[in-house]
């Protein structure tokens, strides 16, 4: 990332233990944003985006002294991110179970209350068609419509072979284009 | 529109054109300046779980102000003077040293269920003693007795045809001698009837048996075992 000290760099700053704090900070500055739009594509609100990046950040931090090298710690970063936020998922629809005050449309109705969310306009629209699809085929295509991430990262993050994950985005693919044609 | 990997959008084409004509940039945004305060937001947290007064401060100043303050007051001196008080105590409540010293505390439930079992064995024999010297002197020379047989403590009544007198107040003698009242004073479940039995020789059951009416004695003796004492009621 242009502007940004090189990961081992990072990492190895890190470890001294008068320069952490500062070596933390660079780290978060280097990726947040990337992590935060991964995250809130994936949990809607600015509110539950903040508290996943947060969380995620503070697993970083007590797991950072023990990460190896030998995987990219951008990779590491996005696995940490997706899974606190499938957690934090997990969480809510719990909780919408045993709670009377549960959207019944889930996820869909949670983007409807967004500030300035428009059906009839085709960037909601998308949105809307990506929530309707399956976790798995969410994440992937939020992975490669957004970030652009190679297949071969994609499977060191979601621990799925890169063949069945371009299956997969081809998948979603489709039926974002149903959607969005149908609606 | 953002620009796009080149190989991301011709294989996006390929799958789909529609979509790849798409604005792929997010209709929502985040909040002005939220990413300048992120890493200082982050860290604080770390400090807070890091350090735990930091962390009750931000929760709560007023309990933070609080923490390590007690209602409570202490004789002075007291934790300088607490463990020679315990030792103290112990040896002169049970005039032994303290379980640091002497190594596990083992349970006496079963000394005392040994102590009951044993007393309940006398009382039988008593009993059964008293049963034998009535059914004794009032079919005399009928020949079938019974004999009383002691044995480590326990006492049990074998059915025989013939005891000399001389076993018989030996067996008496014997089951006096038991230390019964050791055991028996450790048992509070046990009155002062039933300690009274068991302070019995022959003189005294033969008392006893003369205050008992006949009746309640042939009762008594209707209801052991008939071939025990059969032989002799005949």
């Amino acid at each position: 990332m242009q502007g940004h000290p090189e990961d081992h760099e990072l990492l190895r700053l890190f470890r001294l233990p008068d320069q952490k704090e500062k070596a933390f900070t660079s780290i978060i500055r280097k990726y947040q944003e990337k992590l935060y739009w991964h995250i809130r594509r994936l949990v809607i609100h600015h509110e539950d985006a903040n508290d996943v990046l947060q969380n995620m950040f503070i697993k970083v931090w007590n797991g950072l002294e023990n990460f190896r090298e030998d995987a990219r710690l951008y990779t590491w970063l996005y696995r940490i991110a997706t899974n606190e936020s499938l957690s934090y998922l997990e969480q809510m629809k719990k909780r919408a179970v045993t709670s009377i005050d549960a959207m019944p449309g889930g996820m869909g109705d949670s983007l409807a209350a967004e500030k300035g969310f428009d059906a009839g306009k085709l960037e909601w629209k998308l949105q809307v068609a990506i929530q309707q699809l399956p976790e798995k085929q969410r994440i992937v295509f939020n992975l490669r419509y957004y970030d652009e991430m190679p297949y071969e990262q994609m499977s060191q993050v979601l621990e799925t072979s890169a063949g069945a994950l371009k299956a997969s985005y081809h998948h979603a693919v489709k039926k974002i284009e149903d959607y969005i044609l149908n609606h | 529109m953002t620009k796009r990997d080149p190989n991301i959008t011709e294989e996006l084409k390929a799958i789909s054109p529609a979509v790849a004509n798409l604005d792929p940039t997010l209709p929502y945004t985040a909040p002005a300046g939220y990413f300048d305060c992120l890493p200082d937001q982050v860290l604080g947290r770390i400090w807070e779980m890091e350090n735990p007064q930091q962390e009750i401060l931000g929760l709560s100043p007023l309990l933070a102000g609080l923490k390590g303050q007690t209602p409570f007051e202490l004789p002075e001196g007291y934790f300088e003077t607490v463990s020679d008080q315990v030792i103290r105590r112990a040896a002169e409540t049970g005039n032994q040293k303290p379980e640091a010293e002497t190594g596990k505390l083992v349970s006496m439930s079963a000394a005392r269920n040994w102590t009951k079992l044993a007393a309940a064995a006398v009382i039988t024999a008593v009993i059964a003693g008293s049963a034998w010297y009535f059914t004794r002197t009032s079919n005399e020379g009928s020949g079938a007795t019974q004999e009383l047989a002691a044995t480590n403590g326990s006492v049990e009544v074998k059915d025989t045809l013939s005891v000399s007198d001389e076993a018989l107040l030996s067996f008496l003698d014997e089951t006096e001698a038991l230390p019964v009242d050791d055991m028996i004073l450790e048992d509070d479940s046990l009155t002062e009837q039933s300690l009274a039995i068991l302070d019995l020789n022959e003189n005294r059951i033969q008392e006893m048996l003369e205050e008992i009416p006949d009746s309640d004695l042939q009762e008594y003796v209707s209801s052991l075992p008939e071939d025990g004492i059969s032989g002799s009621m005949n």
